[in-house]
Protein backbone atom coordinates (compact mmCIF):
# COMPACT_ATOMS: atom_id res chain seq x y z
CA UNK A 1 0.00 0.00 0.00
CA UNK A 2 2.99 2.40 0.79
CA UNK A 3 4.54 1.53 -2.41
CA UNK A 4 1.65 2.31 -4.58
CA UNK A 5 1.02 5.71 -2.66
CA UNK A 6 4.21 6.46 -3.42
CA UNK A 7 4.30 5.30 -6.66
CA UNK A 8 1.28 7.68 -7.11
CA UNK A 9 3.11 10.92 -5.61
CA UNK A 10 5.83 10.15 -8.08
CA UNK A 11 3.29 10.35 -10.99
CA UNK A 12 2.14 13.77 -9.89
CA UNK A 13 6.02 14.43 -9.33
CA UNK A 14 6.85 13.41 -13.00
CA UNK A 15 4.04 15.68 -14.40
CA UNK A 16 5.50 18.61 -12.85
CA UNK A 17 8.85 17.71 -14.04
CA UNK A 18 8.00 17.19 -17.45
CA UNK A 19 6.33 20.01 -17.79
CA UNK A 20 9.89 22.24 -15.99
CA UNK A 21 11.59 20.44 -19.12
CA UNK A 22 8.75 21.76 -21.36
CA UNK A 23 8.92 24.83 -20.25
CA UNK A 24 13.00 24.85 -20.73
CA UNK A 25 13.09 23.86 -23.91
CA UNK A 26 10.47 26.47 -25.29
CA UNK A 27 12.52 29.38 -23.16
CA UNK A 28 15.24 27.90 -26.34
CA UNK A 29 12.22 26.89 -29.16
CA UNK A 30 8.89 27.65 -28.83
CA UNK A 31 6.33 25.92 -27.34
CA UNK A 32 4.72 24.77 -30.30
CA UNK A 33 8.16 22.59 -30.76
CA UNK A 34 8.51 22.01 -27.24
CA UNK A 35 5.44 20.01 -27.25
CA UNK A 36 5.91 18.51 -30.35
CA UNK A 37 9.36 17.05 -29.31
CA UNK A 38 7.27 15.84 -26.15
CA UNK A 39 5.13 13.90 -28.26
CA UNK A 40 7.36 12.14 -30.57
CA UNK A 41 9.72 11.67 -27.51
CA UNK A 42 6.73 9.63 -25.62
CA UNK A 43 5.44 8.30 -28.62
CA UNK A 44 9.14 6.33 -28.87
CA UNK A 45 9.48 5.67 -25.22
CA UNK A 46 5.52 3.92 -25.63
CA UNK A 47 6.44 2.03 -28.19
CA UNK A 48 9.60 0.40 -27.09
CA UNK A 49 7.67 -0.49 -23.83
CA UNK A 50 4.60 -1.59 -25.95
CA UNK A 51 7.21 -3.84 -27.62
CA UNK A 52 8.82 -5.21 -24.34
CA UNK A 53 5.80 -6.15 -22.53
CA UNK A 54 3.37 -6.62 -25.35
CA UNK A 55 -0.78 -6.10 -25.91
CA UNK A 56 -0.45 -3.09 -27.58
CA UNK A 57 -3.94 -4.09 -29.56
CA UNK A 58 -5.23 -6.43 -27.28
CA UNK A 59 -9.52 -5.75 -27.51
CA UNK A 60 -11.72 -4.35 -29.74
CA UNK A 61 -10.12 -0.80 -30.22
CA UNK A 62 -11.57 -0.47 -33.97
CA UNK A 63 -14.57 -0.17 -31.86
CA UNK A 64 -13.88 2.67 -30.58
CA UNK A 65 -15.42 6.00 -31.65
CA UNK A 66 -13.87 8.82 -33.91
CA UNK A 67 -13.84 11.24 -31.26
CA UNK A 68 -12.27 9.18 -28.75
CA UNK A 69 -9.27 10.18 -31.29
CA UNK A 70 -8.88 13.81 -30.64
CA UNK A 71 -7.45 13.32 -27.28
CA UNK A 72 -4.07 13.41 -29.40
CA UNK A 73 -4.35 17.02 -30.83
CA UNK A 74 -5.97 18.52 -27.41
CA UNK A 75 -2.79 17.22 -25.98
CA UNK A 76 -0.73 19.05 -28.45
CA UNK A 77 -2.66 22.08 -26.96
CA UNK A 78 -2.12 21.36 -23.42
CA UNK A 79 1.23 20.84 -23.14
CA UNK A 80 2.27 23.42 -25.66
CA UNK A 81 -0.04 26.11 -22.95
CA UNK A 82 2.00 24.29 -19.85
CA UNK A 83 4.96 25.11 -21.52
CA UNK A 84 4.11 28.81 -22.03
CA UNK A 85 2.68 29.04 -18.92
CA UNK A 86 5.42 27.89 -16.69
CA UNK A 87 7.48 30.39 -17.51
CA UNK A 88 4.82 33.07 -16.87
CA UNK A 89 3.37 32.51 -13.89
CA UNK A 90 5.62 29.35 -12.27
CA UNK A 91 5.03 25.83 -11.65
CA UNK A 92 3.01 26.19 -8.65
CA UNK A 93 0.66 28.08 -9.77
CA UNK A 94 0.47 26.69 -13.52
CA UNK A 95 -0.16 23.50 -11.52
CA UNK A 96 -2.65 25.10 -9.39
CA UNK A 97 -4.91 26.59 -12.05
CA UNK A 98 -4.39 23.42 -14.31
CA UNK A 99 -6.22 21.74 -10.79
CA UNK A 100 -9.10 24.23 -10.55
CA UNK A 101 -10.00 23.72 -14.45
CA UNK A 102 -9.50 20.22 -14.70
CA UNK A 103 -12.06 20.12 -11.49
CA UNK A 104 -14.68 22.89 -12.13
CA UNK A 105 -15.04 21.65 -16.13
CA UNK A 106 -15.19 18.27 -14.69
CA UNK A 107 -18.21 18.98 -12.57
CA UNK A 108 -19.63 20.65 -15.62
CA UNK A 109 -19.14 17.42 -17.38
CA UNK A 110 -20.81 14.99 -14.69
CA UNK A 111 -23.66 17.31 -14.71
CA UNK A 112 -23.86 17.64 -18.46
CA UNK A 113 -23.81 13.94 -18.87
CA UNK A 114 -26.17 13.29 -15.92
CA UNK A 115 -23.49 11.21 -13.53
CA UNK A 116 -25.36 10.91 -10.24
CA UNK A 117 -23.54 12.55 -7.17
CA UNK A 118 -23.61 15.08 -4.18
CA UNK A 119 -24.66 18.29 -5.07
CA UNK A 120 -23.51 19.93 -1.40
CA UNK A 121 -19.97 18.49 -1.61
CA UNK A 122 -20.01 19.83 -5.56
CA UNK A 123 -21.35 23.00 -4.67
CA UNK A 124 -18.62 23.42 -1.91
CA UNK A 125 -15.97 22.16 -3.76
CA UNK A 126 -16.48 24.70 -6.28
CA UNK A 127 -16.76 27.41 -4.16
CA UNK A 128 -13.78 26.92 -2.50
CA UNK A 129 -11.76 26.34 -5.77
CA UNK A 130 -12.98 29.55 -6.99
CA UNK A 131 -11.51 31.06 -3.58
CA UNK A 132 -8.41 30.05 -4.46
CA UNK A 133 -8.37 31.74 -8.01
CA UNK A 134 -9.82 34.69 -6.69
CA UNK A 135 -6.83 34.80 -3.73
CA UNK A 136 -4.03 33.66 -6.19
CA UNK A 137 -5.36 35.91 -8.56
CA UNK A 138 -4.89 39.05 -6.84
CA UNK A 139 -0.77 39.83 -7.59
CA UNK A 140 1.53 40.09 -4.88
CA UNK A 141 3.65 43.10 -5.67
CA UNK A 142 6.59 42.46 -3.40
CA UNK A 143 6.83 39.08 -5.11
CA UNK A 144 11.10 38.05 -5.03
CA UNK A 145 11.76 36.71 -8.74
CA UNK A 146 15.08 36.34 -10.71
CA UNK A 147 15.15 35.74 -14.75
CA UNK A 148 16.09 32.25 -15.56
CA UNK A 149 17.84 30.89 -18.73
CA UNK A 150 18.94 34.08 -20.58
CA UNK A 151 19.58 32.94 -24.16
CA UNK A 152 22.15 35.68 -24.88
CA UNK A 153 24.38 34.03 -21.14
CA UNK A 154 25.43 31.08 -21.93
CA UNK A 155 24.78 29.08 -18.96
CA UNK A 156 26.67 25.99 -18.25
CA UNK A 157 23.59 23.43 -18.56
CA UNK A 158 25.49 19.53 -17.38
CA UNK A 159 23.10 17.81 -14.60
CA UNK A 160 25.58 18.62 -11.93
CA UNK A 161 25.58 22.32 -12.82
CA UNK A 162 21.76 22.29 -12.93
CA UNK A 163 22.00 20.89 -9.60
CA UNK A 164 24.23 23.41 -8.40
CA UNK A 165 22.48 26.06 -9.59
CA UNK A 166 19.41 24.98 -7.91
CA UNK A 167 21.24 25.04 -4.50
CA UNK A 168 22.49 28.34 -4.94
CA UNK A 169 19.52 29.93 -6.46
CA UNK A 170 21.29 31.30 -9.34
CA UNK A 171 21.93 30.06 -12.93
CA UNK A 172 26.18 30.27 -13.00
CA UNK A 173 28.75 30.13 -15.95
CA UNK A 174 31.24 27.79 -15.17
CA UNK A 175 33.62 30.38 -15.48
CA UNK A 176 32.00 32.29 -12.26
CA UNK A 177 31.52 28.82 -11.02
CA UNK A 178 35.26 28.19 -10.63
CA UNK A 179 36.31 31.87 -9.74
CA UNK A 180 34.00 31.34 -6.58
CA UNK A 181 35.71 28.14 -5.61
CA UNK A 182 38.90 29.84 -6.72
CA UNK A 183 37.95 33.16 -4.28
CA UNK A 184 36.76 30.70 -1.60
CA UNK A 185 40.15 28.79 -1.50
CA UNK A 186 42.13 31.78 -1.81
CA UNK A 187 40.45 33.06 1.22
CA UNK A 188 41.18 29.60 2.90
CA UNK A 189 44.89 30.05 2.72
CA UNK A 190 44.42 33.62 4.96
CA UNK A 191 42.82 31.90 7.99
CA UNK A 192 44.79 30.83 10.78
CA UNK A 193 43.51 26.99 11.70
CA UNK A 194 42.63 25.28 9.09
CA UNK A 195 39.46 23.27 9.35
CA UNK A 196 37.57 25.82 11.38
CA UNK A 197 39.05 28.38 9.20
CA UNK A 198 37.49 26.53 6.51
CA UNK A 199 33.37 26.73 7.90
CA UNK A 200 33.90 30.50 9.01
CA UNK A 201 35.33 31.14 5.60
CA UNK A 202 32.74 29.92 3.77
CA UNK A 203 30.29 31.06 5.78
CA UNK A 204 31.52 35.16 5.38
CA UNK A 205 32.38 33.94 1.57
CA UNK A 206 28.92 33.14 1.26
CA UNK A 207 27.47 35.72 2.97
CA UNK A 208 29.21 38.57 0.40
CA UNK A 209 28.88 36.24 -1.98
CA UNK A 210 24.64 36.75 -1.85
CA UNK A 211 25.34 40.08 -1.24
CA UNK A 212 27.30 41.24 -3.97
CA UNK A 213 24.93 39.47 -6.46
CA UNK A 214 21.67 40.44 -5.42
CA UNK A 215 20.70 36.56 -4.27
CA UNK A 216 16.79 36.49 -3.18
CA UNK A 217 18.14 34.51 -0.24
CA UNK A 218 21.27 34.00 1.58
CA UNK A 219 23.71 31.16 3.40
CA UNK A 220 22.00 28.28 1.46
CA UNK A 221 25.61 27.80 -0.94
CA UNK A 222 26.86 27.11 2.70
CA UNK A 223 27.36 23.68 2.75
CA UNK A 224 28.35 23.48 -0.51
CA UNK A 225 30.91 25.70 -0.99
CA UNK A 226 32.57 24.39 2.81
CA UNK A 227 32.34 20.77 0.89
CA UNK A 228 34.32 22.77 -1.89
CA UNK A 229 37.08 24.45 0.35
CA UNK A 230 37.01 21.05 2.31
CA UNK A 231 37.95 19.16 -0.90
CA UNK A 232 40.59 21.71 -2.24
CA UNK A 233 42.77 21.76 1.42
CA UNK A 234 45.32 22.44 -1.02
CA UNK A 235 43.78 25.85 -2.44
CA UNK A 236 43.47 26.93 -6.23
CA UNK A 237 46.76 28.54 -7.36
CA UNK A 238 45.52 31.69 -8.40
CA UNK A 239 46.27 32.95 -12.12
CA UNK B 1 -0.17 75.81 -4.05
CA UNK B 2 1.84 75.96 -6.94
CA UNK B 3 5.08 75.37 -5.94
CA UNK B 4 3.45 71.96 -3.98
CA UNK B 5 1.86 70.76 -6.61
CA UNK B 6 5.35 70.96 -8.47
CA UNK B 7 6.83 68.81 -5.49
CA UNK B 8 4.02 66.37 -5.94
CA UNK B 9 4.87 66.00 -9.48
CA UNK B 10 8.46 65.33 -9.31
CA UNK B 11 7.99 62.97 -6.50
CA UNK B 12 6.06 60.96 -8.83
CA UNK B 13 7.78 60.99 -11.64
CA UNK B 14 11.10 60.37 -9.47
CA UNK B 15 9.05 57.30 -7.89
CA UNK B 16 8.21 55.91 -11.48
CA UNK B 17 11.85 56.00 -12.45
CA UNK B 18 12.51 54.11 -9.58
CA UNK B 19 10.21 51.89 -10.84
CA UNK B 20 11.15 51.58 -13.95
CA UNK B 21 14.72 50.98 -13.04
CA UNK B 22 14.08 48.45 -10.67
CA UNK B 23 12.28 46.32 -13.34
CA UNK B 24 15.03 47.07 -15.65
CA UNK B 25 17.35 44.86 -13.60
CA UNK B 26 14.84 42.48 -12.16
CA UNK B 27 13.53 41.00 -15.54
CA UNK B 28 15.13 41.47 -19.26
CA UNK B 29 12.65 42.88 -21.39
CA UNK B 30 12.53 39.69 -23.42
CA UNK B 31 11.18 37.44 -20.39
CA UNK B 32 8.36 39.43 -18.28
CA UNK B 33 7.88 37.27 -15.46
CA UNK B 34 4.89 39.65 -14.14
CA UNK B 35 1.62 37.27 -14.40
CA UNK B 36 -1.33 38.63 -15.93
CA UNK B 37 -4.80 38.18 -16.01
CA UNK B 38 -5.09 35.95 -19.55
CA UNK B 39 -2.31 33.92 -18.45
CA UNK B 40 -4.53 32.56 -15.56
CA UNK B 41 -7.18 32.11 -18.02
CA UNK B 42 -5.45 30.74 -20.19
CA UNK B 43 -4.22 28.36 -17.36
CA UNK B 44 -7.92 27.66 -16.30
CA UNK B 45 -9.00 27.31 -20.00
CA UNK B 46 -6.03 25.05 -20.13
CA UNK B 47 -7.44 22.52 -17.01
CA UNK B 48 -10.52 22.26 -19.15
CA UNK B 49 -8.41 21.01 -22.50
CA UNK B 50 -6.92 17.92 -19.67
CA UNK B 51 -10.91 17.01 -19.14
CA UNK B 52 -11.77 16.49 -22.24
CA UNK B 53 -8.18 14.40 -22.87
CA UNK B 54 -9.27 12.33 -19.73
CA UNK B 55 -12.59 11.89 -21.43
CA UNK B 56 -11.62 10.75 -24.72
CA UNK B 57 -8.07 8.85 -23.80
CA UNK B 58 -10.79 7.06 -21.20
CA UNK B 59 -12.91 5.88 -24.09
CA UNK B 60 -9.84 4.59 -25.65
CA UNK B 61 -9.00 2.45 -22.35
CA UNK B 62 -12.18 0.88 -22.84
CA UNK B 63 -11.98 -0.36 -26.08
CA UNK B 64 -8.34 -1.05 -26.54
CA UNK B 65 -5.27 -1.64 -24.06
CA UNK B 66 -3.55 1.02 -21.53
CA UNK B 67 -0.81 0.60 -23.77
CA UNK B 68 -3.07 1.60 -26.68
CA UNK B 69 -5.05 4.35 -24.81
CA UNK B 70 -1.49 6.07 -24.68
CA UNK B 71 0.26 5.53 -27.29
CA UNK B 72 -2.80 6.55 -30.23
CA UNK B 73 -3.09 9.90 -28.68
CA UNK B 74 0.53 10.30 -28.49
CA UNK B 75 0.60 9.23 -32.22
CA UNK B 76 -2.16 11.67 -33.64
CA UNK B 77 -0.30 14.30 -31.00
CA UNK B 78 2.87 14.27 -33.04
CA UNK B 79 1.28 14.15 -36.57
CA UNK B 80 -0.89 17.49 -35.15
CA UNK B 81 1.88 18.58 -34.01
CA UNK B 82 4.03 18.73 -36.97
CA UNK B 83 0.96 20.22 -38.98
CA UNK B 84 0.92 22.99 -37.15
CA UNK B 85 4.74 23.75 -37.03
CA UNK B 86 4.54 23.17 -40.85
CA UNK B 87 1.59 25.79 -41.45
CA UNK B 88 2.47 28.44 -38.56
CA UNK B 89 6.54 28.29 -38.43
CA UNK B 90 7.02 29.94 -35.60
CA UNK B 91 10.50 31.58 -35.03
CA UNK B 92 12.69 30.08 -32.35
CA UNK B 93 13.53 32.67 -29.70
CA UNK B 94 17.22 31.80 -29.30
CA UNK B 95 19.74 30.80 -31.91
CA UNK B 96 21.83 28.71 -29.58
CA UNK B 97 20.70 24.94 -29.37
CA UNK B 98 19.20 23.80 -26.28
CA UNK B 99 21.07 21.46 -23.83
CA UNK B 100 19.78 17.60 -24.89
CA UNK B 101 17.69 16.85 -21.67
CA UNK B 102 15.39 19.80 -22.81
CA UNK B 103 14.00 16.96 -25.17
CA UNK B 104 13.33 14.07 -22.62
CA UNK B 105 10.11 15.61 -21.20
CA UNK B 106 8.09 13.22 -22.60
CA UNK B 107 9.72 10.44 -21.11
CA UNK B 108 8.55 11.69 -18.17
CA UNK B 109 4.96 12.04 -18.98
CA UNK B 110 4.91 8.86 -20.54
CA UNK B 111 6.26 7.32 -17.14
CA UNK B 112 3.84 8.85 -15.69
CA UNK B 113 1.14 7.57 -17.38
CA UNK B 114 2.14 3.64 -16.93
CA UNK B 115 2.70 4.55 -12.92
CA UNK B 116 -1.03 5.89 -12.83
CA UNK B 117 -2.35 2.58 -14.23
CA UNK B 118 -0.41 0.63 -12.22
CA UNK B 119 -2.09 2.32 -8.92
CA UNK B 120 -5.48 2.73 -10.34
CA UNK B 121 -6.30 -0.94 -9.70
CA UNK B 122 -4.82 -1.13 -6.43
CA UNK B 123 -6.82 -0.47 -3.20
CA UNK B 124 -5.91 3.74 -4.06
CA UNK B 125 -8.49 3.32 -7.12
CA UNK B 126 -9.16 6.32 -9.03
CA UNK B 127 -9.61 9.13 -7.13
CA UNK B 128 -6.53 8.17 -4.23
CA UNK B 129 -4.41 8.00 -7.75
CA UNK B 130 -5.69 11.40 -8.50
CA UNK B 131 -5.48 13.07 -5.04
CA UNK B 132 -2.02 11.68 -4.10
CA UNK B 133 -1.16 12.60 -8.11
CA UNK B 134 -1.73 16.36 -6.78
CA UNK B 135 -0.34 16.52 -3.62
CA UNK B 136 2.90 15.44 -5.25
CA UNK B 137 2.60 17.57 -8.26
CA UNK B 138 2.28 20.88 -6.02
CA UNK B 139 5.40 19.92 -3.53
CA UNK B 140 7.44 19.52 -6.28
CA UNK B 141 6.03 22.76 -7.96
CA UNK B 142 6.50 24.90 -5.23
CA UNK B 143 10.15 23.22 -4.50
CA UNK B 144 11.02 24.25 -8.60
CA UNK B 145 9.81 27.42 -8.04
CA UNK B 146 11.69 28.31 -5.00
CA UNK B 147 15.30 27.18 -6.39
CA UNK B 148 14.58 28.18 -9.72
CA UNK B 149 15.22 24.47 -11.70
CA UNK B 150 16.04 23.51 -15.11
CA UNK B 151 17.00 27.40 -15.76
CA UNK B 152 13.31 28.48 -15.27
CA UNK B 153 12.61 32.25 -13.86
CA UNK B 154 12.56 31.38 -9.74
CA UNK B 155 9.65 32.81 -7.92
CA UNK B 156 9.10 32.98 -3.89
CA UNK B 157 5.69 32.15 -3.42
CA UNK B 158 3.98 34.38 -1.01
CA UNK B 159 1.23 33.83 1.84
CA UNK B 160 -1.22 34.58 -0.76
CA UNK B 161 -0.09 31.78 -2.78
CA UNK B 162 -0.26 29.54 0.20
CA UNK B 163 -3.37 30.52 0.81
CA UNK B 164 -4.99 30.21 -2.51
CA UNK B 165 -3.08 26.43 -2.91
CA UNK B 166 -4.45 25.43 0.10
CA UNK B 167 -8.28 26.28 -1.22
CA UNK B 168 -7.80 24.78 -4.34
CA UNK B 169 -6.63 21.93 -2.76
CA UNK B 170 -9.19 21.63 -0.06
CA UNK B 171 -12.05 21.79 -3.03
CA UNK B 172 -10.51 19.55 -5.37
CA UNK B 173 -10.04 16.38 -2.55
CA UNK B 174 -14.24 17.39 -1.52
CA UNK B 175 -14.60 16.64 -5.24
CA UNK B 176 -12.49 13.75 -6.19
CA UNK B 177 -13.83 11.76 -2.68
CA UNK B 178 -17.62 13.56 -2.52
CA UNK B 179 -18.34 14.57 -6.12
CA UNK B 180 -19.22 11.48 -7.39
CA UNK B 181 -18.74 10.89 -11.10
CA UNK B 182 -15.22 11.80 -13.26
Amino acid sequence: MIIFGTLAVLAGILVSLSRQINGRLALSTTAMESSFWNHIVGLGFITIAALIFGGLFAGTPQASPWWAYLGGPIGVIFIAAGSWLIAKIGAAQTAMLIIAGQMISGVVLDIAMGTAGNTWARVIGVGLILAGMWVGQRQAANRRTSEGYRPEKRCNETPLAILGNGILRRPMSKRRLSQFVRTAALRTKRSLSYDTGIAAMSYSFCRSFNKDHKSPTSMNAFPLVALAQWLCRRPLSPT
Amino acid sequence: MARSVKYKVTGQTRFKSICTHRAKHDRPAHMDTQPRLFHFIAAFGAGGLLTLMVLFNGTLAVYGSLFFASWVPHLTGTIAALAILLVLRPKRAATTRPPLWTYLGGVSGAITVMLTSATINTALALSGTIALGLAGQVIFSLFADMRGLFGLPQRMPTRQDYVSLSLILTGSIILIFFGGGT
